[in-house]
């Protein structure tokens, strides 16, 4: 674990976000301030529609919210043109889904350096960092296949692979282990620990599971669309147990 | 994202999406094998038309004029032609004055052993106009000086040559020498020859050698005598027979009639109507350098008192095939446009359908702009494919159009070998208004694949 020195990564000040109008409004977030610095790893726990996944997103700058401040790796994102945040999104930030969001007509090395559609880099050097990203996740046998064919693990490392395609700071995860059996998601959140360790790269992982919970250093619990606890060092499981556990297959 | 990377996506996805492809494309590849099918086909009989009628050649008449019983028919003569001449607004080729024979005229002669008589139609024209390789210089007044003529040889009459023997000056003179337009050779072949079991002339020179050269080419102007019209009434002169030689084919020729030099169309309408007539042009035909020289130079004319523009054929029929190509475009256009509404639809249902796919490439660092583009290039290579598509198909029509049109209808005057003229631009054309009308059908799902959220468009 870094030191307590280390920047701030993600900076969330007093975020509100809502659907709706007039009297069908839900608030979804009601004023939530989060700091993140490099080289944390933190989860995000809370009952199913307490707005993990929309806070993740509005990190990520995949979402829109109504009031407050979202400043990620220094860009203030009120301020910052729609390239400069994609530009973020495919250098800076790395997404893992839970639902892997792999397409079926491109093989797993074409699905990894998708990243790479949106930069001026050239096609075989795309796929020289390609292929390093999906040895990484020791893949690189699969690489001409079409994730079709392959197992619910080996997809999410493919979906890893493609989020480390350009070695980011930052990975956001939502639910990774969420469609996994407990040994394949045991062995991606090994690779997390690993990620985090030899890279330094900060994760911020929405989750269920309690596993995951326990394994970072910090578990943020989300309830209502307001932070209920943040603690560091302690493992989640005294103060979450009821909720976490109990809704883990409702998503 | 540079233009290859886009391209490679936009491939790859019209790979996987083959089917809706080749179904919303259908629309585009029927209104572009029509638009180009139509196009071909109005250029080829504009073509035609315009080579049996051509635009920059126009013909400027006297209408007739009259005011209480007086008549102000303008006579154009030589001062006319000057007039013309001098003008400063466009550029002539040539004038041409023309003149007709005032008279009735009856023109026989023997063919295939019939002897065959009709009306004469024709005029007189300038013979330094008339130049054809094999006319040369045998078109010519050949009495317009006072050359002194041989005597015809007795018992029989006989003059050497081209020359016949007139019985009441007992000289011999120079056939009359005539020349016909291809026009009527291409009528007489199709029209007449056929029904009336007679030779088809192909090339007129070898056609006059098989008949045994132009002394067998003999033709007999009947002045003062018609076939329709037997009562002549107070013509000066007496009825009285002159011999033609028919000499071949000239651009110069009047188009359904034959032509001769107009110093005998002068002197006989000088003897037989008086010499009014025999000033007088009928026409002036003006050749311009330029199609574009026409309008100046109608506008230039009007201001002429007394003297217009006869209306051009050929104008007329472009004209006429001009609205009808633009009637069939529209129809093109308007299956073109009810594709393009259908690629909306088939491309909205892929928007929705590759939501999450949007939402990913939104989340890997693409733009709304890259996501536009996306759905506009699949657009466009749509419109592209199914535009190549059409062109063939339009191509394979028209050859199929003018195989049976070549092949299976009756032969007539001026029959092309060919309806279709397939310039260049015409396909191209047909490629830009699929690709176009792709990009427009896309447009509108692809501004909705670009504004869409992507937090939403991930949602499970
Ligand atoms: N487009 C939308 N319109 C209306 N309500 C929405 C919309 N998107 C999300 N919500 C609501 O916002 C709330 C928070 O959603 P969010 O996805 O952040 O929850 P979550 O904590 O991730 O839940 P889960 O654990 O089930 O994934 C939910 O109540 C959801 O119904
Ligand atoms: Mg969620």
């Amino acid at each position: 674990m870094p030191p307590e020195a280390s920047e701030t990564v993600i900076s969330v000040r007093d975020v509100h976000k809502s659907y709706g109008k007039g009297q069908a409004t839900t608030a979804v977030l009601r004023g939530v301030s989060l700091e993140i610095k490099q080289g944390e790893i933190v989860a995000l726990i809370g009952q199913s529609g307490s707005g993990k996944s929309t806070l993740l997103n509005i990190i990520g700058s995949l979402d829109t919210w109504d009031k407050g401040s979202v400043e990620v790796m220094g860009i203030d994102f009120s301020k910052a043109r729609e390239s400069e945040l994609a530009a973020m999104r495919n250098e800076k930030v790395g997404f893992v889904f839970q639902s892997f969001n792999l397409l079926e007509h491109l093989t797993c090395i074409e699905n990894v350096i998708l990243p790479a559609s949106f930069t001026s880099i050239k096609e075989n050097d795309a796929r020289e960092q390609g292929m390093e990203a999906l040895r990484r996740v020791g893949l690189g046998e699969l690489a001409h296949r079409p994730p079709g064919e392959l197992s619910g693990g080996q997809k999410q490392r493919v979906a890893i692979a493609r989020a480390l395609y350009n070695k980011p700071q930052l990975l956001l995860c939502d639910e990774p282990t969420g469609n996994l059996d407990s040994e394949t998601g045991e062995n991606v959140i090994e690779f997390f620990g690993e990620l985090n360790r030899e890279d330094g790269v900060t994760l911020l992982i929405v989750t269920h599971e309690e596993r995951l919970s326990k394994f970072a250093q910090r578990v943020v619990h989300i309830r209502d669309g307001i932070i209920q606890s943040d603690e560091t060092g302690v493992s989640g499981e005294s103060k979450t147990n009821s909720d976490s556990v109990g809704e883990e297959k409702v998503s | 994202m540079t233009t290859g990377k886009l391209l490679k996506l936009v491939l790859d996805n019209a790979r996987r999406h083959r089917r809706e492809f080749v179904l919303s494309g259908f629309g585009i590849v029927v209104g572009v094998a029509a638009f180009v099918f139509f196009l071909a086909l109005s250029m080829g009989v504009r073509n035609k038309v315009l080579e049996v009628f051509p635009l920059e050649r126009v013909e400027v008449i006297a209408p007739t004029a009259g005011m209480a019983g007086v008549d102000l028919t303008r006579r154009m003569d030589e001062s006319t032609v000057e007039q013309i001449r001098n003008q400063k607004v466009v550029d002539v080729a040539s004038i041409i004055p023309r003149m007709t024979i005032d008279f009735p005229v009856s023109l026989s002669g023997y063919f295939e052993g019939n002897r065959m008589a009709l009306e004469f139609i024709g005029d007189g024209v300038d013979p330094a106009y008339v130049r054809e390789d094999d006319i040369g210089e045998m078109f010519k007044d050949w009495e317009a000086d006072d050359t002194p003529l041989l005597d015809c040889q007795l018992p029989k009459f006989s003059c050497d040559g081209l020359y016949y023997c007139e019985r009441s000056d007992m000289k011999c003179h120079h056939r009359v020498p005539v020349v016909v337009s291809r026009n009527l050779i291409e009528v007489y072949n199709k029209n007449y020859a056929k029904s009336h079991g007679l030779p088809v002339i192909g090339e007129m020179e070898q056609f006059i050698v098989q008949r045994g050269g132009l002394s067998k080419m003999r033709l007999y102007f009947d002045l003062g005598q018609s076939v329709v019209d037997m009562n002549q009434k107070n013509l000066k002169a007496e009825p009285k027979r002159v011999e033609g030689v028919l000499l071949g084919i000239s651009e110069r020729a009047i188009p359904l009639g034959a032509t001769i030099p107009i110093g005998y169309v002068q002197r006989w309408n000088r003897e037989y109507v008086g010499e009014k007539s025999a000033t007088a042009y009928s026409s002036i035909i003006v050749e311009l350098k330029r199609k574009e020289d026409v309008a100046p130079f109608g506008k230039w004319l009007i201001d002429v008192p007394n003297l217009r523009l006869e209306d051009s054929l050929g104008e007329r029929f472009a004209s006429i095939i001009t609205i009808i190509t633009l009637i069939f475009i529209v129809i093109a256009l308007v299956i073109v446009t009810i594709s393009a509404i259908n690629i909306a639809h088939s491309f909205f249902m892929q928007v929705s359908e590759r939501r999450k796919e949007i939402g990913l490439l939104r989340s890997i660092g693409g733009t709304q702009n890259n996501i536009r583009m996306l759905f506009v290039g699949e657009a466009a290579l749509l419109g592209f494919l199914a535009g190549l598509v059409g062109v063939a198909l339009g191509v394979a029509i028209a050859m199929v159009g003018d195989w049976a049109f070549v092949n299976h209808t009756a032969d007539f005057a001026f029959k092309p070998k060919t309806l279709f003229d397939f310039q260049l631009w015409i396909p191209l054309c047909g490629l830009g208004v699929a690709v176009l009308f792709g990009v427009i059908g896309g447009a509108l799902p692809a501004r909705k694949a670009a504004k869409m959220q992507p937090a939403e468009a991930l949602r499970q």
